[in-house]
């Protein structure tokens, strides 16, 4: 029973240490974003590595989302005889949640784990140690252009994704199902508004970006200088930044989406 | 003195360099040092011996402030180092070098980025400036045509003169070197050992290494820093090889068995 008490005390100061450990370090983070100097190059370097490369992923996986959600849409407004607002379902499915998350979740497990298994080596290989005897901040050098790469191209990369998205879900209602396209694209076009669904899903999209960016940037930054440290970071960072999506993502929309 | 807090004056005037004064370390319930005290003089080769898992690399990391003690100072100069913020020690860091065991050479950067990096944050050289300067430092450790290379498609030997390259190039007073000859031929460590002999010769600047490699320490060292039992026996060559104590008989000895110490005596 002692030892329950225990255990379960010391888990609950090591995560209050951890919590604050992990706000100290966004704070850095921020203030490293905001003060010079502007590592530009670096910063377009790593857009490329956690934007472009994710480019295939989402496209690919947006696609195949905007297929199902035709076919599911449709089997189930023809049941009500509201085919018509087919393009609604799947335009609303996609920009409201679907093309968020499940680009954030994509995200988290391509460029989010490379991220924290770079930076987990750079740890066990003493790299971040050498910047550190060169008196240049790895928190600046390293970490920063990272997460603010996962932050500026999560927004890109939800929104390639609802395109594709909407492409697929075209596919299915008009080319496969006899969905007409101007009625697609009309529903489409009425059933989305501007502040409430895009504005939404952009906010969204950054809060995610920031939460991956931020998540996986210290769980490498953190991780112990072994191999087994460098694979727990990188299982932690998925982990904990896909649950903390989808919590943040019921937070936003019960703010953001109440009353709409 | 309290625990955490700063001596009050710096240490007497002399050669030495570096001063470590009754440092306490504990990684969790194993004990690293127990009140080890050493110096290391301006301008001359120190190495620190010691069996494997004493503490050599986590001294150098003490003293590069990569590490804090749990009690104790560390003096660089006339600067006490343990509880200075990381801002400030990075000032401090602009005075050192350090050679990592492993190079810690940036791997997503080109051999020639990895040594103009600290030129490029901390000065207003011009590209010119630094590209003559990164080659003069390749020129002066031996490496040809690396620019382009990165680290991973360098030998380790090379890797270890890119490494030594860099933390070189800002022309630091001290120097810290992480056991430069593990894992190289016998051929690649009297190159490495001519070199570090070399640079501290025409540059006088403080060098303080680790190594575990008994024939090169008792070729090039000055000072030898004996670890032992979380506590340190420093001495020139000389009164280490003909050291009376038990534990240090017992070190060398065993060394002694291979082919190295009959080298270097």
């Amino acid at each position: 029973m002692f030892e329950l008490v225990r255990n379960v005390g010391w888990r609950t100061v090591d995560n209050v240490h951890g919590l604050g450990g992990i706000t100290l370090f966004g704070s850095r983070l921020v203030l490293e974003t905001l003060a010079p100097p502007y590592r530009l190059r670096r910063i377009v370097d790593e857009l490329y590595n956690t934007g472009v490369l994710s480019l295939a992923i989402v496209c690919a996986s947006g696609t195949a989302v905007g297929l199902v959600l035709g076919l599911q849409g449709y089997n189930t407004l023809v049941r009500f005889g509201a085919e018509q607002s087919m393009g609604a379902v799947v335009g609303l499915s996609l920009v409201r949640e679907l093309g968020p998350v499940l680009t954030a979740l994509l995200v988290t497990g391509r460029a989010g784990s490379a991220v924290a298994a770079e930076i987990g080596a750079m740890v066990a290989t003493e790299q971040l140690d050498g910047l550190r005897m060169m008196s240049v901040d790895p928190i600046d050098f390293v970490t920063q252009p990272k997460a603010l790469a996962l932050v500026l191209s999560m927004p890109l990369l939800s929104a390639l994704f609802i395109v594709f998205g909407l492409f697929g879900g075209y596919l299915v209602g008009v080319g496969l199902l006899g969905v007409d396209a101007g009625t697609y694209i009309s529903s489409l076009e009425n059933n989305i508004d501007f502040r409430n669904d895009v504005l939404g899903s952009l906010l969204k999209s950054l809060v995610f970006g920031a939460l991956v960016g931020l998540i996986s940037t210290w769980r490498g930054y953190t991780s112990a200088p072994t191999s087994a440290g460098v694979s727990r970071a990188t299982t932690g960072a998925v982990v904990q930044a896909s649950v903390a999506t989808l919590m943040f993502d019921y937070v936003i929309t019960a703010l953001w989406g109440v009353g709409v | 003195m309290a625990p955490g807090g700063a001596r009050s004056e710096a240490p007497p005037a002399g050669q030495s360099h570096v001063d470590v004064v009754s440092v306490r370390l504990a990684f969790g319930d194993r004990r690293v040092f127990d009140g080890l005290s050493c110096r290391f003089s301006q301008a001359r080769k120190s190495v620190i011996l010691g069996a494997s898992g004493c503490g050599k690399t986590t001294l150098l990391r003490l003293m590069a402030g990569l590490q804090r003690p749990d009690y104790g100072d560390i003096w660089i100069g006339e600067q006490e180092i343990s509880r200075l913020p990381e801002r400030q020690i990075r000032r401090v860091r602009k005075r050192l070098g350090m050679m990592f065991q492993g190079g810690a050479l940036l791997d997503s950067m080109s051999v020639f980025d990895n040594v103009a990096l600290p030129l490029r944050e901390h000065t207003r050289m011009s590209e010119k400036e630094i590209t003559d300067r990164v080659h003069a430092q390749f020129d002066a450790v031996g490496l040809r045509r690396v620019d382009a290379l990165l680290p991973g498609q360098l030998s380790g030997g090379m890797k270890k003169r890119a490494a030594l390259a860099r933390a070189m190039v800002t022309d630091p007073e001290i120097l810290l070197i992480d056991e430069p000859f593990s894992g190289l031929d016998p051929l690649a460590v009297r190159l490495i050992e001519a070199l570090l002999v070399e640079v501290n010769q025409t540059k006088g600047l403080t060098m303080i290494l680790t190594n575990h490699h008994i024939g090169s320490t008792m070729r090039m060292a000055d000072e030898i820093v004996f670890l032992v039992d979380g506590a340190a026996i420093s001495g020139t060559v000389r009164e280490i090889r003909e050291s009376i104590d038990p534990r240090i008989r017992r070190f060398l000895s065993a060394a002694g068995s291979g082919p190295e110490l009959e080298d270097a005596s």
